[in-house]
């Protein structure tokens, strides 16, 4: 019977994962099409974590496996095609310099098909305008995990409505709540990396 | 203010022992960076003098004619201590407001990968004490032993001054003394988030026997030297704190093993000493919540930081363990304070309806907190009848 990557992915049998992925290459299996198969093996993971079958780790362990997949397939994959199904700012913002949920956070994006921007931690609205200027993202993410970070969320927000542009805007973080979320006018808030990443597709989703 | 028939100490046991009550306790966990910034100083000057310090928590207690307890048994940041956070006891390298930070920006802790995956073999070889002295010293070199005692002892130094202080204005303590992070905790800090919870998929019975054969036997008799005398010097309440290390972060059979069993025991003893447990818990519980079923009734009470809904709390240890928080470090900062006070009126009506429930902010008050939603709980506290 033939394995179906996507449930071996998800089930984190990795060996097995592996094994099959380079059988799909030497098959002639398109490789942004067993791309697509990790991805959607990666969403199966995220489902089971939100059901409670998968706790954190099963979901860091999967980055690992995504991460070795991709090392596999990237010198197949045409340098000039990103199959993204959106693009995403992401930083921590001024005055707050922890990283932690933020980088799982965007690892989790991109492995499940987002083309992410990470501009780190401290950042000054401005970057994030001149990031979201650049790349034409329309999902901005705004972590933070000290109360140092609600004026400077909020101040980013400000700075990005005043430059004109109206990108969806997700804050994240254990500080973060709707009171937050109201305060500095963002679309949405989330305090667990799956629920951002959830968030997330929801906003690409409706963009169409 | 309607009069109050119990006094300030009467009405948190009976809260606690989920009794009626004559008002909804409440508490203000005050800090250094808010009253600091409250009196129009700068954050970074609640590490440097601790007597303004004192002196503007004395001059909140009285404008706001005081509320049910003093919060802290934690102690108290100096600017010069700090540049270890040996203090704090934790291998995290500690940014200082006025330091490496701007004036009115709160201390902050980087979190790094301290210990590697190789040195679970080194914890095996010389044991904890030595083992920690190692790794603060991966990034604080020339640690001693006896530098990490002295700080820690300057450190309940000053708490203890402010204590006295309110003490003599007979102002008692909700928390008395601190107990023991979890041995998880402590391991899991050196190696990281992120690469913990690798371990924990990728070599659990390498985690497991550091924790439970290494780390505990160690923290164990540290618990044991706390619990010796603690009734005879007074002890009524003592703090249990534990970070993110529940379930469903980590798996339930890991928080089973190496959380719930180190916590649920020395619980146990703690309370057999006639002393109360006071809960300290940042991470969302709500799949947790039948772990504290377990302990006696109304024996313990659990502060909430930010990440459990407390009204889900609520609903589920009614009748069971008496809870205490429910205006979020957000709340308290940037929403107009009549809505803070209908949210703590919703508080008080429906956690505290069948009892047990204290009235205070989430997690901490931070820097950013408002006086005036300080003052809106308080108030709301003392005034509202329940419907």
């Amino acid at each position: 019977m033939e394995r179906d990557l996507r449930a071996e992915f998800a089930d984190l049998n990795t060996d097995v994962a592996l094994q099959l992925i380079n059988s799909k290459i030497q098959g002639g299996d398109d490789p942004l099409n067993i791309l697509q198969e990790c991805q959607q093996g990666m969403r199966t993971i995220m489902e089971r974590y939100e059901s409670m079958q998968y706790s954190l780790d099963s979901v860091v362990a999967s980055f690992d496996l995504f991460r070795s997949a991709k090392a596999t397939l990237k010198p197949l994959l045409p340098k000039d095609v990103h199959r993204s199904i959106g693009k995403v700012v992401i930083g921590t913002v001024q005055y707050d310099i922890h990283s932690i949920g933020k980088d799982l956070a965007a690892e989790l994006l991109e492995l499940i098909g987002f083309e992410v921007f990470n501009l780190g931690v401290d950042v000054p609205p401005k970057e994030f305008v001149d990031e979201l200027e650049r790349t034409g993202a329309p999902i901005l993410g705004l972590s933070g995990l000290v109360s140092s970070c609600f004026d400077s969320m909020k101040e980013t927000v400000m700075a990005v409505r005043k430059a004109g542009l109206k990108p969806k805007i997700v804050i994240g973080g254990g500080i973060t709540d709707e009171s937050l979320r109201k305060y500095v006018e963002a679309d949405a808030h989330t305090q667990n990396m799956v629920e951002g990443a959830r968030i997330c597709l929801g906003f690409a989703k409706s963009k169409g | 203010m309607k009069k109050e028939a119990m006094t300030a100490d009467e009405r948190i046991n009976a809260a606690i022992r989920l009794e009626d009550v004559d008002r909804t306790p409440v508490i203000v966990g005050t800090s250094g960076p808010f009253l600091c910034r409250w009196k129009g100083m700068s954050v970074a000057d609640a590490y440097r003098d601790l007597d303004k310090v004192i002196k503007a928590e004395v001059d909140l207690w009285d404008t706001l004619g005081g509320w049910d307890a003093r919060y802290s048994v934690v102690g108290v940041h100096d600017l010069s201590e700090h540049s270890h956070g040996l203090s704090s006891n934790w291998t995290v390298r500690f940014l200082m407001p006025g330091r490496e930070l701007p004036e009115n920006i709160d201390v902050q802790g980087q979190e790094t990968e301290i210990m590697k995956e190789d040195d679970y073999d080194r914890l095996f070889e010389i044991g904890w004490n030595d083992f920690y002295l190692e790794m603060v010293n991966r990034i604080h070199k020339g640690v001693t032993g006896d530098m990490v005692r002295r700080a820690g002892e300057a450190h309940l130094s000053r708490a203890n001054k402010v204590r006295n202080v309110f003490e003599q204005k007979g102002v008692h303590h909700l928390l008395d003394e601190r107990g023991l992070f979890t041995p998880i905790g402590r391991l899991a800090e050196l190696r990281s988030f992120p690469s913990f919870l690798r371990d924990l998929k990728y070599r659990y019975d390498t985690v497991k026997r550091a924790v439970l054969e290494v780390i505990t036997p160690t923290f164990r008799e540290r618990f044991d030297q706390i619990m010796r005398g603690a009734s005879e010097r007074g002890v009524k309440r003592l703090f249990v704190p534990l970070g993110r290390y529940v379930y469903p972060v980590i798996p339930r059979r890991v928080f089973e093993e190496l959380v719930w069993s180190w916590l649920k025991r020395n619980v146990e003893t703690i309370i057999a000493e006639g002393i109360t447990p006071a809960f300290h818990f940042d991470a969302d519980w709500s799949e947790s919540f039948s772990y504290l079923k377990e302990l006696p009734k109304g024996k313990c009470f659990v502060h909430w930081g930010g990440e459990t809904d407390i009204f889900k709390a609520k609903e589920a240890l009614r009748g069971h363990m008496c809870i205490m928080g429910g205006v979020s470090p957000a709340m308290i900062s940037v929403t107009p304070p009549e809505e803070v006070e209908a949210h703590c009126r919703r508080l008080i009506d429906e956690v505290g309806k069948d009892n047990g429930f204290i009235l205070c902010e989430g997690c901490y008050l931070p820097a950013t907190a408002k006086f005036e939603n300080v003052k809106v709980m308080v108030d709301v506290a003392k005034s509202h009848v329940p419907r």
